[in-house]
């Protein structure tokens, strides 16, 4: 069951391959109602949890900038995969962006899921 | 109420507060296009001085703390400028918009909070709303006053002035590159 959101200004895309068990948030997420974006994502994972909590999920969070209301809604989503039995989310940071790298960590704190971290050079 | 802000201007190291340059000033009311207006322009302002990503959220949750929680019926200021706090460029926002009656009481006991706090139990405040504040579909919960004073490089100065149309917050916000 694929999963498709294309990039706008103000929101990121969110890819799910289900041949490769890799959902993709990557770009900016700065929407004036994030609930209101996030909703069908949300509703796909519930679906996704529902059907096969068994088969793994790799979350690979590519983002430049989110706002604190897609802070709630991400903690929302990832809040959803504690119910997957094997799920990654691999946040990836900027190496000279320790704002990103410390929300990252936020998450990781709250949600019981694992979380890697990415560690890039910082795009052009 | 006042959350004013002391510090000392170190003139050997070349600070300059006053004068700050300007690089947009908007008033009038904050419609979508006027909103949409503003954040394409400043961030184009913003990433022509610095690659860092820092400033431009800042600026991004200024903007929508207005945009969500002001009254967009009435006119607003933004203003979004730079100078320097010891040696250091800054881009320093400042908004002011009229804030409605129902919401004076909360916005001073979150304001009374945010004086109490240092970096570390800012931080530590900023966690705990994200985990158990209570979001609606404007956000909400404190959390954009939390982010800005986690990136700023000087306190808050937020002020409540008295005026026709009701209580104006004023928020000046100073922000630099990280590292």
């Amino acid at each position: 069951m694929n999963f498709s959101i294309e990039r706008t200004r103000k929101t990121p895309e969110i890819k799910f391959d289900a041949s490769t068990g890799r959902l993709i948030i990557a770009g900016r997420s700065i929407p004036e109602n994030s609930i209101e974006f996030y909703r069908p994502v949300i509703d796909w994972v519930d679906g996704v949890v529902a059907a096969s909590g068994a088969d793994p999920l790799r979350v690979f969070v590519q983002l430049e900038y989110f706002n604190t209301s897609s802070s709630k809604s991400l903690l929302d989503l990832f809040k959803r995969f504690e119910k997957l039995s094997a799920v990654e989310i691999h946040w990836h940071y900027d190496s000279d962006d320790e704002d990103m790298l410390e929300a990252g960590e936020d998450y990781d704190h709250i949600v019981e899921v694992p979380f890697r971290f990415i560690e890039v050079e910082p795009s052009a | 109420m006042s959350n004013s802000v002391h510090f000392e201007l170190d003139t050997s190291t070349g600070d300059s507060v006053p004068p700050s340059v300007c690089l947009i000033q908007y008033k009038g009311l904050l419609t979508q296009e006027a909103y949409e207006m503003l954040l394409e322009r400043v961030e184009e302002a913003i990433v022509q001085r610095t690659e860092d990503r820092r400033p431009f959220r800042a600026f991004v949750e200024a903007l929508q703390n207005v945009f969500k929680h002001g009254d967009v019926s009435q006119p607003v200021s933004i203003w979004v400028g730079g100078h320097t706090v010891c040696a250091t460029p800054v881009f320093r926002f400042v908004t002011q918009n009229i804030v409605g009656h129902d919401r004076v009481e909360t916005l001073v006991n979150r304001l009374e909070n945010l004086e109490k706090y240092d970096a570390m139990e800012t931080r530590a405040a900023l966690r705990k709303q994200l985990e158990q504040g209570e979001f609606g579909d404007r956000g909400g919960a404190g959390l954009g006053l939390l982010t800005l004073q986690t990136v700023a490089v000087r306190p808050l100065e937020i002020t409540l002035l008295d005026s026709a149309g009701g209580k104006v917050l004023e928020l000046i916000v100073d922000v630099a590159s990280q590292g």
